[in-house]
């Protein structure tokens, strides 16, 4: 159960919809062709702010066991520095 | 006998808690293998994974997205330790019917894709995406119809249950978003 107060969890909703419009934007710049790496670190980084936000505040974890913090913002983090780890392995072949 | 009732409550409690996490680290690590392998595949096949992705929209998945942080924006708010009966109620149903507004749209965005999915090139990506995508989907669903449930009768320990598992859904479509659509 959640200790955050509507309002603080209107403006953690806020801060989502903005990574999610940024996410947005920076797509449009792709649009029908492969996003370059720098693009697709940033992608990658803003879905794990957007986990981050969603295990702190409305998974009330902020002040929750730690164990479940970690473990729960471990996950999101594990499989996006996969998918930046694959990004980097293709960019560097495609380079050779 | 009344300190017999409570410890037995809060064992109670502590058991439902346990069943909820080892419930939701079961679906993290299915959903984890199912990434995974999506990961490798796409590895295995860069070109054809590339240009199979051409053919997803990903203006209408990050609408789906705002979809279900909305929803989960609403459990949140169900789920406040200071939340009256009739809020709690109120925001449950709001965030199941989000979550159904994303079973729709992603329904009619695979309307949209599922021709490409014959082309043998594809047969891979479009096999992976959409049993990853669909298993997910089968969850929002499900656990839409449960918020729903809930909401009739929201008990705080129900609530806590329902929300929770809801915010985990929401996070491996977080996860789940930049892997399939942009990177």
């Amino acid at each position: 159960m959640t200790d955050r107060t509507p309002r603080q969890l209107t403006n953690t909703w806020i801060i989502l919809v903005l990574m999610v419009l940024a996410g947005l934007l920076l797509s449009l710049k792709v649009q029908n062709s492969a996003a370059p790496l720098v693009l697709t670190l940033g992608f990658l980084m803003l879905a794990v702010l957007k986990a981050r936000l969603v295990v702190l505040d409305f998974l009330g974890l902020r002040s929750g066991p730690r164990v479940l913090r970690v473990g729960l913002i471990a996950w999101p983090l594990f499989f996006s520095l996969a998918a930046a780890a694959k990004a980097l392995i293709a960019s560097v072949s495609h380079v050779g | 006998m009344e300190n017999a009732t409570m410890a037995g409550a809060a064992g109670e409690e502590e058991t439902d808690t346990f069943i909820l996490w080892v419930l939701i680290w079961s679906e993290l690590a299915a959903f984890g293998i199912l990434i995974g392998a999506f990961l490798v595949a796409s590895m295995i096949a860069p070109e054809d994974f590339a240009v199979a992705r051409l053919h997803l929209k990903p203006g209408i998945a990050a609408l789906n997205t705002l979809v279900l942080l909305t929803s989960g924006w609403q459990a949140a708010i169900a789920a406040g330790q200071r939340a009256s009966v009739s809020r709690r109620r109120r925001a449950l149903v709001l965030a199941a019917l989000l979550g159904f507004a994303f079973v729709a749209i992603k329904i009619y965005e695979y309307s949209t894709e599922i021709r490409f999915a014959g082309e043998a090139a594809f047969h891979s990506f479009f096999e992976l995406y959409f049993i990853l995508t669909g298993f997910h989907l089968v969850h929002v669903g499900f656990v839409g119809i449960v918020l729903l449930i809930v909401a009739w009768r929201p008990r705080p320990a129900n609530v806590v249950l329902v929300t929770t598992l809801w915010h985990v859904i929401d996070l491996v479509w977080i996860v789940m978003f930049p892997i399939l659509y942009l990177v």
